[in-house]
């Protein structure tokens, strides 16, 4: 199954969604700032970029996870996507639109405007991510919600008690077609894993530099 | 056709052409490059190759009368003055939607 998250510009709130259900976020507390930052395509995506699916990773039950970003416009995104899988005969149990934007403070919204519309990273960025930070635990109640519909999860892993293969990631790989991506941002040197803490990563992976 | 807000995106299915093509029609305000990069993904997504889909942008901006048509075919009383005014206003268009067709149709015949 194709789990797709989706919100405006596909750069904080579905990044992060998709995060927490691949395991690259804890469950029982807010990530740092740096921790936000290490998490390919967040705050990085550009408006010629919206529309374009990116694989995340796939998670423990085996479902893909998908980001998206449809600016104000859900409601085409859903219709597009359901017309084109029937016109392919893709059965609707095969994929899984979860909007985020309910879940989009007004910080986040400054922040994210700032950082993604006005270019003014350094002063969007760190409001975006305090937004994030303080809507965290209603996007994990949402990726919860979503696993439980979905099923497939067991509880351990529900609970996130276990080791996590983040899968992988790719901005050049979007569909997850190609091993590691090949893009050079947003690789992971290896599999994350997760016991409540940050996972390894070097300064470098973070998108937006370089 | 009676088209609401949130069929917005809806894709409608308008039969098969002589040659045994599916014809559909989708109407997004707007969003062009997003629709594109939208199905393309889509389509790499699904390991669907792109000669599957044929998207045609018929390229037609709204005239005045269209967009008066519109208008009054909102408001239930002046309806039956905008349909009118719709059919004039895509009478305007209809050369270049017909040329348009006649060029889609030869480059589907002369496809590989």
């Amino acid at each position: 199954m194709k789990i797709i998250y989706h919100c405006y510009g596909g750069a904080h709130s579905s990044v992060t969604a998709a995060a927490i259900h691949l395991g690259v976020f804890p469950e029982n507390r807010v990530p740092t700032r740096e921790e936000f930052l290490a998490v390919p395509f967040y705050d990085c995506q550009e408006a010629d970029e919206h529309g374009h699916f990116f694989f995340m990773g796939q998670d423990e039950a085996g479902h893909e996870v998908f980001l998206i970003a449809r600016r104000s416009r859900p409601r085409v995104l859903e219709n597009i996507f359901a017309g084109m899988a029937g016109i392919f005969s893709i059965p609707p149990n095969d994929y899984c639109l979860v909007n985020v934007m309910g879940k989009v403070n007004l910080t986040m919204k400054l922040g994210g405007f700032l950082s993604r519309r006005w270019g003014v990273v350094r002063v969007g960025r760190p409001i975006v991510t305090l937004g994030t930070q303080a809507a965290y635990f209603q996007m994990v109640k949402l990726v919860q919600r979503v696993k439980r519909e979905i099923g497939g999860y067991d509880e351990g892993s529900l609970l996130q008690r276990q080791h996590l293969s983040t899968g992988r990631f790719g901005r050049g790989d979007p569909h997850g077609a190609l091993a590691g991506g090949g893009g050079t941002r947003g690789q992971f040197p290896e599999p994350a894993v997760f016991e409540y803490q940050k996972g390894r990563r070097g300064k470098d992976s973070f998108p937006g530099k370089g | 056709m009676n088209i609401k807000k949130e069929d917005e995106g809806k894709i409608l299915s308008l039969g098969k052409d002589d040659l045994g093509n599916d014809v559909y029609a989708l109407s997004v305000k707007g969003e062009r490059g997003m629709l594109y990069r939208l199905v393309d993904s889509f389509l790499g997504m699904y390991g669907i190759g792109e000669s599957e889909l044929n998207l045609i942008d018929s390229g037609i901006r709204d005239n005045l009368y269209l967009l008066a048509g519109v208008f009054f075919c909102r408001l239930p009383l002046l309806a039956p003055l905008g349909r009118p005014l719709i059919l004039a206003g895509l009478k305007k268009h209809y050369s270049r939607l017909a040329q348009l067709t006649a060029e889609v149709r030869m480059g589907l015949v002369n496809l590989p």
